[in-house]
């Protein structure tokens, strides 16, 4: 069983930097989620900072890791100018065309607004740390662009795996 | 859209209970701003390459990457930019979360109809 260098960057684009993202994602939320006066002591607040820093952090850097690595290094090979690219035999076919005219055109665009928000969640993180409790309305403010990153990525890491199914790089 | 150096209403009742003030929430306006700035421009850039040639062309930066290379850089380009320029402006300032939240909500969900396919290849040129 051997993986090509092609598959072994789909690999790290889809499913070890994807994997990454999503634990980071869930390790962030429940962070930021809880974090209310009544429900963390004096203690706890400098773990959970601790632990909420590495997780946005984490999540923000890996956003942006996945946008590069999937557009300068996977796209290219699926976008080749040759028959037996990946966008022209979705486009060859009348049934899987739509594959890309819709599937591909949106995540290679809605992908990189996920870097952007999460950067942002990262940033009041790392502004406030455990100043966070203190201000409730910057805690919801980050979590909400904490799960807009998410769903940004999550519509195109999604659409990439169809896609992949349909044909792979 | 500012006020003077106090804190949120939110914010004030706990900042005077732990006894310390509360940093200003400038900069974290900032970021949220050029987060919708940098989503708008990626948006409008895509729109544009559909809609001209010249652009289209003038976008592909790599031609092995094709015009997403300049939509994406231009608008990280524009995030970084748009982040510094108003990191320096608002650094030291408390402004309304409000305005600014609408600002980012607004912002992105232009950039967001901008990058919809069937949005953006309304104005595809022949």
């Amino acid at each position: 069983m051997d993986l090509t260098t092609r598959e072994s960057w789909a690999l790290i684009h889809g499913l070890v930097l994807g994997g990454g993202f999503l634990l980071a994602f869930a390790g962030g939320l429940a962070g930021l989620y809880s974090l209310k006066p009544d429900l963390v002591t004096e203690a706890g607040l400098a773990e959970r900072t601790r632990r909420l820093v590495a997780g946005t952090t984490a999540m923000a850097t890996i956003a942006w890791v996945t946008v590069i690595t999937g557009t300068w290094v996977v796209y290219p090979w699926y976008r080749e100018d040759t028959p037996t690219a990946a966008k022209s035999r979705l486009l060859a076919d009348p049934n899987t065309a739509d594959w890309h005219e819709f599937g591909m055109e949106w995540k290679e665009h809605i992908a990189w607004i996920a870097p952007m928000l999460a950067t942002a969640a990262a940033f009041i993180v790392l502004y406030y740390r455990k100043d966070l409790i203190r201000n409730q309305t910057a805690r919801k403010i980050a979590m909400g662009l904490f799960i807009a990153a998410f769903a940004v990525a999550a519509i195109a890491g999604i659409l990439g795996a169809l896609i992949t199914k349909s044909a792979s790089v | 859209m500012e006020t003077p150096q106090t804190p949120t209403a939110a914010a004030a009742p706990a900042a005077a209970e732990a006894g310390t003030p509360m940093k200003p929430n400038g900069p974290v306006a900032a970021v949220m701003l050029a987060a919708g700035i940098g989503t708008l421009v990626l948006g409008i850039l895509t729109v544009l390459s559909e809609a001209s040639e010249g652009i289209h062309e003038f976008l592909e930066l790599s031609e092995r990457v094709g015009p997403l290379s300049g939509k994406t850089i231009f608008a990280a380009i524009a995030f970084v930019v748009s982040w510094g320029g108003l990191h320096m402006a608002l650094r030291d300032r408390e402004v309304e979360w409000r305005p600014v939240t609408i600002a980012l909500i607004a912002l992105v969900a232009i950039g967001l109809v901008l990058t919809f396919p069937p949005f953006f290849q309304l104005f595809e040129s022949d």
